[in-house]
């Protein structure tokens, strides 16, 4: 089967957040509550359990690279946020029920009805997409609409997008396009433009995202971390400090119990 | 390739808002990790004095046994407690993952024969003064 997922060209977005309602309207998620942040237009302000598309809106005090604009020293940035669907998935690595599977293309799904909220995955995704739902118990986030594909569909936020910035496809097809897209963008003059994510070579933290982005702006802006690493990558000195903690208490109860001896 | 804090913007976070999520742990984990940390502690001392074969240390050696017990039981029931449904706790025994430290320690440590035989006669009256 062929690896499928998303790619996010944030140039392209327009911040009209269609692709969140689509989101929850096929996956009927429940609200998050009609809160203001009171920080920008963005008053979704994060992924989470019932949000699995989020439209990040940066204003920035700079212009685009190779535009200038009646405002001046000023550009909006929009990113359409996403489970990022890692080759090497840090909640999956850690789900202790197999509740977390990865599917036959190749995205990283949650079974509903194994998963038995233990939190784990939420403190091991390096992103922090993937959160607990208070009602039900149980660990939720994006399936790249598995549903969908088994129907040959596109995931209903790629569908409902207007300006194609959500690309959803062949894996390799993807990069392909994506690697046009910096291209032409550079000739534009738009140089700040890269790819995030795109191949391990780039991320090897997380091995590569299935679900990869075009950026004009340090990862930190759009909440991104700059080196994710799946947090079992380091689990050998985890193991090697609990063996050697293990030793250190057995000489202690060694000890302990030969200074009772005469 | 991807810009560093000495290019483009004057832009750092997102609204200072935090990358990674809150853990949903309530009180029950970290109390377990200490209630499990002297269990362990307790059967590790109740070993080492049971290999010396001293007779002098056969109080010991039970008393270091009924706290390991006890402490299984108590970190059990903490464990479980703090799951989002603790109903499916037994999914958490049905597969084993190396790179899941929590699936490792719940799978052996629920699993392990040396202990619930222990645990019930520990926890019976009758065999409270056994050395089982």
């Amino acid at each position: 089967m062929k690896q499928r997922g998303f790619f996010t060209d944030t140039t392209l977005c327009i911040g009209c957040k269609a692709c969140e309602v689509a989101c929850k309207e096929w996956n009927q998620l429940p609200d998050d509550g009609f809160h203001f942040t009171g920080m920008s237009y963005d008053n979704t302000a994060e992924l989470g359990a019932s949000t699995w598309r989020h439209v990040a809106f940066i204003e920035r005090p700079v212009p685009l690279g190779g535009q200038e604009t009646g405002l001046g020293n000023f550009s909006w940035l929009f990113m359409s946020d996403v489970c990022k669907h890692c080759a090497r998935a840090g909640c999956l690595e850690s789900c202790p029920t197999g509740a977390i599977v990865r599917t036959e293309f190749d995205s990283v799904f949650v079974q509903p009805d194994v998963c038995n909220g233990c939190g784990y995955c939420v403190v091991s995704c390096p992103f922090g997409v993937i959160d607990r739902r208070v009602d039900d118990g149980v660990a939720w986030k994006c399936t790249l609409c598995y549903d969908r594909q088994k129907d040959d569909l596109e995931p209903a936020c790629a569908k409902a997008c207007p300006t194609d910035s959500i690309k959803f496809g062949d894996l390799l097809e993807l990069r392909l396009i994506a690697e046009q897209r910096v291209q032409d963008l550079h000739a534009r003059g738009v140089n700040e433009a890269y790819l995030y994510g795109a191949d391990p070579a780039s991320q090897p933290g997380t091995q590569g995202l299935n679900a990869f982005f075009l950026l004009v702006d340090k990862p930190e802006v759009y909440n991104l971390p700059r080196d994710p690493v799946a947090p079992a990558s380091r689990s050998e000195t985890g193991w090697s400090s609990l063996a050697m903690a293990g030793l250190g208490m057995v000489v202690a109860a060694i000890g302990a119990v030969w200074s009772t001896r005469r | 390739m991807i810009p560093t804090d000495s290019d483009t913007t004057a832009l750092a976070t997102y609204y200072d808002r935090p990358i990674l999520k809150q853990p949903v742990w309530i009180w029950t984990v970290p109390a377990y990790f200490y209630v499990g940390g002297v269990a362990g502690a307790a059967l590790v001392l109740g070993a080492v004095a049971q290999l010396t074969g001293d007779s002098e240390l056969r109080r010991l050696v039970r008393t270091c046994r009924s706290i390991g017990a006890a402490g299984h039981v108590i970190g059990s029931a903490l464990l479980i407690y703090d799951l989002g449904r603790p109903s499916r706790f037994f999914n958490m025994l049905r597969v084993f993952n190396v790179k899941s430290p929590l699936s490792s320690v719940s799978v052996r440590g629920f699993w392990q024969p040396e202990v619930w035989p222990r645990v019930s006669l520990r926890l019976l009256p009758s065999g409270s003064g056994s050395d089982a």
